[in-house]
């Protein structure tokens, strides 16, 4: 996971949308140029 | 920021670099493009460009208020479309959340009375934005 502002951001979308539908959350992702 | 983040939802940080092929997926063609997914990998919002945090977070919410409506969780979303309203009054977000407000709520009971309310709001306030004019057609 990267960190940046105290969240725990995944890099894997599809982890993330493994995750979600375990959890029941939704996904937010930001597709970004910035330094993770 | 983190609250939503946190609790609500998975966040996923794609860097161009390091993955076109998920741009390419999802048809980033810019960036910051943020996108909200459902539970089931369904996109329910995206918006692209740098905003200050006042408008990011209004937006950030506006898509947690669209997943809450596509689930057809109509009550949930009127309510977080309004919080919406009211915590970031003065974003360009807050027009949109105000109209949805009141589709929310006439999903949620089939009154279109509250469709009339709501273009009433829009008589007093966000007058010039395109939520209004859209809006106004709902007025009696």
């Amino acid at each position: 996971m990267a960190t940046s502002t105290g969240i725990s951001w995944r890099k894997d979308i599809d982890g993330a949308f493994e995750e979600a539908r375990k959890t029941g959350r939704m996904v937010f992702a930001d597709f970004n140029a910035a330094p993770l | 920021m983190a609250e939503f983040l946190d609790k609500d939802a998975v966040p996923v940080k794609i860097h161009i670099k390091e993955q076109p092929q998920v741009f390419e997926r999802f048809g980033a063609q810019w960036t910051p493009t943020l996108v909200t997914f459902d539970a089931d990998g369904k996109e329910v919002y995206r918006f692209e460009g740098f905003l200050p945090a006042d408008d990011f977070l209004a937006h950030l919410y506006l898509g947690k208020a669209k997943g809450a409506f596509a689930r057809k969780d109509f009550a949930e979303a009127e309510r977080q479309f309004l919080e919406i309203v009211e915590r970031h009054p003065r974003t360009a977000t807050a027009a949109e959340a105000l109209y949805w407000s009141g589709v929310s709520r006439y999903k949620a009971t089939g009154d279109a009375s509250a469709l009339r309310k709501t273009a009433e709001e829009f008589r007093t306030r966000y007058t010039d934005s395109d939520w209004a004019k859209k809006a106004s057609v709902w007025a009696s």
